[in-house]
């Protein structure tokens, strides 16, 4: 550990460099977060989108400190090493919509653009198998919510697919993980996203969770906020929207219970997951709800 | 000879559904035509009335998760429902009804005994010659009439008897004993699939709707007026004896007999049918909801076969409709009306035109009568009951003389706006 030290005081001019736990110093000039790659080409990615996606004074991203080289990343034995300022204060969601959605639309926007990525992720689509066999044994309530829901799911999951389909040649693009809302951290009123060291993502996947999940805590209004200021940035159009359209059509929610049917699980279980499920379920109406109505708005204004 | 002859009106109905956009069928999961017929004895006839439900399922092409974000709102078309919305029973197929009508009025002298008339279905087919279109085919016959020549005669059992084994042998896909009831109460048929009255009702919108059969200018849509008829109103109509009224709701295109003899086919192309279609066209172009258009093919078969009606209608170049045979006259007869040539024969233009001039607006017909010459009758006295003149009936009916024969049936038009 103190062979590191003495590296990162030496490669960023640090005079004083304390491990506060195994991702977070405390040096001189504040706090910083250490990050360490091992894939080239994603740390180089990694530092154009935070590097390209800002709008000051509202949004920031934290950008990888430069070395005392001007480099953004140093060479630490096998690895590649980076240092975030590290912000403790968590930026708000309500009432701050707009500056989520700048974020959202800024990282589209790059992740729309030209990249070379040796690899990307992209979640697999779920699969919905399902047996009415697994039904025997729970109570009756629980075994029609499931067959509604089981209903209800093909149909997304038909539509998702013809959309897809309609879709297959439009660009997806490629976004760091949206994981948690603290993510996003405030100073001086300005958001600063600290992203991840994960793989890219392909498509609209994590920002869709996300978006679910932020309409489960801050309601539809807030929601539709975020989806008009994403809206208004450059790269973010109907076949974009279309394709997320496609993401939260998917009812991955869904297979989460499919497959506590297929394992097997408690009555209890299952019964816990199916209430998780059914407000994401309907959290997701919402969401595709409001993108499409951002469609149909984007063609009144265009005729 | 006093033998009877036990006769069978059979007629065949062939109709293309046109289902709307957006309600193509990827497959049928069943069809059933079920009679809903009731037989009246009333001032010396016999009514027979009511129709044929077709109730059909089907998987749709398009179904509820077909999207088409060029059209609608798309917001509509990619929201799906909460779990409380969705009914435990729905199983995504899709539902067609259409009821044929049938409005068959019999002199009572031709019956014997009513509880012999039987109304059967003695096939039924259809196919799916593309997702759009839903191809209907059934073979209906009325069955235990007399014939006109042996009214008055005791018929001998074992004659019936041969009668009855020859309709046993059909083996009909269904039948229906229709009830014989004695006052119009009694006439209410089973509960209709759709709504609470008996009464035939044009098919909802969103639904197809066969277009008005109009025996010589072919397929039109149907004008709301016509197709708003009821049968009631062609039973006011119905004033004479030995008349075999068929109404039919539906444009007629071609006649296609199942009997080996015989193969009518007629293409209808006049103009005024072109007029109609025009409208259709321009409200597809301005608003694609529906697209409809229905064939129907009827034929009236005496089962008796005699050739001479038989090869006068055949004659006809612009009768595809119907023809009766009776049995017993087709010796005497079938020097008369040798040339059975015209068969298949599409009508010639200039003739379609010819006719055009000719009829002008007053044979805008969107249904027709069949008329079996009774004893004593003549071309004069049935242009007469029927108020249309003369030579108008011998030009429908291709006759090449003004004269008709006992046991002939002629085809009288009737005015759309009757």
């Amino acid at each position: 550990m103190m062979e590191l030290v003495d590296w990162l005081k030496a490669q960023y001019g640090f005079k004083q460099v304390e491990f506060i736990n195994e991702a977070v110093i405390l040096t001189d000039q504040g706090r910083k977060r250490i990050r360490s790659w091992s894939d080239s080409s994603l740390l180089e990615w990694h530092v154009e989108w935070r590097d390209r996606c800002h709008y000051t004074p509202i949004v920031l991203t934290d950008r990888m400190i430069r070395t005392k080289e001007e480099e953004a990343a140093a060479k630490w034995k096998e690895q590649w090493i980076t240092l975030h300022d590290e912000i403790e204060e968590v930026y708000p969601q309500l009432d701050h919509e707009k500056a989520w959605g700048m974020l959202m639309g800024l990282m589209i926007t790059h992740g729309l653009e030209e990249r070379q990525l040796e690899r990307v992720y992209q979640e697999e689509l779920p699969s919905y198998e399902w047996n009415p066999m697994l039904l025997n044994g729970l109570r009756d309530d629980i075994q029609d919510q499931l067959i509604r829901y089981h209903k209800e799911a093909l149909v997304r999951s038909k539509k998702a697919e013809r959309i897809r389909s309609q879709q297959r040649k439009v660009k997806q693009p490629l976004l760091d993980l949206f994981q948690s809302p603290d993510q996003a951290r405030r100073i001086y009123d300005v958001l600063i996203w600290r992203g991840t060291n994960e793989q890219a993502h392909l498509g609209y996947q994590s920002l869709r969770q996300f978006l679910i999940n932020w309409q489960i805590v801050n309601g539809t209004k807030s929601l539709e906020k975020v989806i008009a200021s994403i809206g208004h940035t450059e790269a973010f159009n109907t076949d974009q929207a279309l394709l997320f359209i496609v993401e939260v059509l998917e009812p991955y929610e869904w297979a989460e219970v499919t497959r506590s049917l297929m394992s097997n699980e408690s009555e209890r279980q299952i019964e816990e997951k199916l209430t998780k499920m059914s407000n994401e379920w309907e959290a997701a109406r919402q969401l595709v709800s409001i993108l499409g109505r951002w469609i149909d708005d984007q063609k009144k204004v265009v005729t | 000879m006093t033998q009877e002859h036990p006769t069978k009106l059979s007629f065949s109905i062939e109709e293309s559904v046109w289902l709307n956009k957006g309600q193509e069928v990827q497959e049928i999961v069943g069809m059933s035509l079920e009679p809903d017929i009731s037989i009246e004895e009333k001032d010396h006839h016999v009514y027979i009335k009511g129709g044929l439900r077709l109730i059909g399922e089907y998987q749709p092409a398009k179904s509820e998760a077909e999207v088409d974000l060029e059209k609608g709102s798309v917001e509509d078309q990619v929201s799906f429902r909460s779990v409380g919305d969705v009914s435990l029973s729905e199983d995504g197929t899709g539902k067609i009804t259409h009821f044929f009508p049938i409005d068959v009025t019999i002199p009572i002298s031709r019956i014997h005994n009513l509880d012999d008339v039987y109304v059967q279905i003695e096939s039924f087919d259809y196919d799916l010659p593309e997702k759009s279109c839903i191809q209907l085919t059934a073979d209906i016959s009325i069955s235990g009439m007399n014939h006109p020549q042996d009214q008055s005669a005791n018929r001998p059992v074992a004659t019936e008897k041969k009668a009855d084994e020859k309709e046993e042998s059909v083996e009909p896909s269904f039948s229906f004993d229709a009830k014989r009831a004695t006052s119009h109460e009694e006439l209410v048929s089973p509960p209709p699939l759709h709504g609470g009255s008996e009464e035939f009702q044009p098919p909802p919108s969103n639904s197809w709707q066969a277009p008005v059969f109009n025996q010589y200018y072919g397929y039109q849509q149907p004008l709301p007026e016509e197709t708003a008829e009821e049968p009631e109103q062609v039973e006011e109509e119905e004033e004479e004896v030995d008349e075999v009224e068929e109404r039919v709701e539906a444009t007629q295109e071609v006649l296609d007999e199942p009997s080996e003899e015989v193969e009518i086919i007629e293409e209808i192309l006049e103009e005024p049918r072109l007029e109609s279609e025009t409208p259709i066209e321009q409200q597809e172009q301005e608003d694609e909801e529906e697209v409809r258009e229905t064939t129907v093919v009827v034929e009236a078969v005496e089962e008796e076969k005699s050739v001479a009606p038989l090869t006068k209608m055949v004659a006809r170049p612009s009768e595809p409709i119907a023809r009766a045979v009776e049995e017993e006259e087709v010796e005497e007869v079938e020097g008369d009306y040798e040339p059975v040539l015209e068969v298949g024969k599409p009508r010639e233009e200039n003739a379609l035109y010819l006719t055009k001039m000719l009829t002008k607006g007053e044979e805008r017909f969107s249904k027709w009568r069949m008329c079996i010459i009774q004893p004593n009758e003549t071309i004069d006295t049935i242009a007469h009951r029927y108020n249309v003149s003369t030579s108008q009936l011998a030009r429908m009916n291709q006759l090449t003389e003004e004269k008709v024969e006992e046991g002939q049936i002629l085809y009288i038009p009737v005015s759309a706006k009757s």
